[in-house]
């Protein structure tokens, strides 16, 4: 199968559908911070529900921050 | 001296409902009143040859109860882990989840190799969430060279838990090889091992050249062909994903099944993976580096992670996927686990107050110790049953001669005290 015919079911799974509407309402795809699934549609659901809130869908994941009293913390997702 | 009392007399005896206590006594005053002889029950000259025995709880000596359940058929590689992570702080769900998690899709040289490792380097706190938006990591805090670390995880179905707990627990390992072997750097400590050690870089800049993974004009058009192709094998029918190794199943699983690859492949090209709209990877924002001599690259970080997890996995089939499609990347990790994934390694803390020894004098790609792990000490050779311990002595390739011989000692003891 060509990557054109598998294209086509992907694009069709719930985040890719998710993605575009975002890309289509805030001109930007939503940050997810982190590793995700193809097609997830857990996400997908979380993406439609920053849509309609009509916020769009960013999650801030900070990789490393340096704390006043000398301390740190690292974060690998 | 005795006391009598009128037990009719007494506050609440109507309210007594004893049947047994009662008939006790009634029968007591029928022997009293008919015979002139109390009938307590029992012989009193048995009672004082054999007085019963009122068993002092403080002198007993107990069993140490297991507070973690056991799997069925759960080798001693995989209750190690499970005893282990038990210690770990356990936020959000019922604890032992994790370590489920684990044992559910790793092998047993990834048991063995976790087992080792958690034994000088604990996990501290793992938190499980329920926010759908919040994605699992890996996460260490230190301040004057102590370090706590947690893994945080997202809920969810059980299969993929299990690979996302082996893909964080990649990030823990990568983060603590490094602050082990390079103890005393003075570089920053947000570096892993996959930033301090060159040949896994070199291997990574090798793969992007060989697979024609050098950046174009834009993200979206990087490594196209590269990733067209592996979409075409890794994401195509099951008649045609079967060569590759593959097993028939629904398009999520095919899709969990690639994802690792597919995330790897995502790190190479700074995100082009993501950019084309259907999930996976990390993205484009997460891969753009400030300052990585500082922060580290987080492209290495998640290769290594997938790497390990793959490694790690159950399913053969998935490193060999990997070195397939990485075989530069994989031959390195495969040396570097020639020498941590040996049974006999021993992992040195990175926390000094729970090492014994000096992490700093454990050297880059050297065996730490020739001394054989000794994981099977008497106390958990006695308690393991007759069974297991023979299962062990068949099955279990990794015992050391010295655990063999501890173990064919105490079978032995114990068919002499049948």
């Amino acid at each position: 199968m060509k990557y054109k015919e598998i294209e086509k079911i992907l694009s069709n799974t719930p985040l890719a559908v998710a993605i575009r509407l975002h890309e289509d309402t805030f001109g930007y795809p939503p940050e997810f911070g982190g590793k995700t699934r193809i097609g997830d549609p857990i996400l997908a659901e979380e993406v439609h529900k920053s849509i309609a809130k009509g916020e769009p869908f960013i999650v801030d994941a900070p990789q490393f921050i340096e704390h006043e009293d000398g301390s740190f913390t690292l974060t690998a997702y | 001296m005795r006391k009598c009392i009128t037990l009719e007399d007494q506050p609440g005896f109507q309210n007594i409902h004893a049947p047994v206590l009662q008939q006790a006594i009634d029968r007591g005053l029928s022997g009293h009143s008919g015979t002139g002889k109390v009938d307590w029950g029992y012989d009193p000259s048995e009672v004082d040859k054999n007085p019963p025995r009122i068993p002092d709880e403080s002198n007993k000596p107990r069993r140490k109860r297991k507070d973690f359940a056991r799997g069925k058929d759960e080798s001693w590689r995989a209750n190690r882990v499970r005893r282990q992570l038990f210690e770990a702080e356990e936020i959000g769900n019922p604890k032992g989840i994790f370590a489920q998690s684990i044992i559910n899709g790793i092998s047993d040289k990834g048991l063995d190799f976790i087992g080792r490792f958690l034994d000088a380097n604990p996990l501290n706190t793992i938190t499980w969430h329920g926010n759908k938006k919040l994605p699992s990591h890996f996460s260490v805090s230190g301040v004057g060279g102590k370090f706590t670390f947690n893994i945080t995880m997202k809920r969810g179905r059980s299969k993929l838990v299990s690979t996302t707990a082996r893909h964080e627990f990649g990030h823990f390992v990568d983060y603590v090889l490094g602050l082990m072997s390079y103890k005393g750097d003075t570089r920053s400590q947000a570096l892993f091992f996959s930033d301090l050690f060159p040949a896994f870089g070199e291997a990574f800049q090798k793969e992007i050249t060989r697979l024609g993974l050098e950046p174009k004009k834009t993200v979206k058009g990087t490594g196209k062909e590269f990733l067209d192709r592996i979409v075409e094998e890794l994401v195509a029918p099951a008649s045609k994903v079967t060569r590759q190794g593959l097993v028939k199943g629904d398009l999520n699983d095919i899709l969990d099944d690639a994802s690792g690859i597919l995330d790897i492949a995502d790190a190479m090209t700074g995100g082009a993976w993501v950019s084309r709209g259907f999930g996976g990877g990390h993205g484009i924002k997460y891969y753009k580096l400030n300052i990585p001599k500082k922060f580290g690259n987080s492209r290495l970080h998640e290769t290594f992670a997938n790497l390990f997890e793959s490694w790690s996995s159950k399913d053969k089939r998935s490193w060999k996927r990997m070195k397939r499609y990485f075989p530069e990347l994989t031959k390195v990790f495969d040396e570097m686990m020639s020498v941590y994934g040996d049974p006999t390694t021993i992992f040195n803390s990175v926390n000094p107050t729970a090492s014994t020894t000096n992490a700093s004098e454990s050297k880059e790609f050297e065996n730490p110790t020739e001394n054989k792990y000794d994981v099977l000490n008497n106390e958990r050779i006695k308690d393991e049953s007759t069974q297991e311990l023979i299962s062990m002595l068949l099955h279990d390739h990794f015992l050391s001669e010295k655990d063999r011989k501890r173990i064919r000692k105490e079978l032995n003891r114990r068919k002499r005290i049948g």
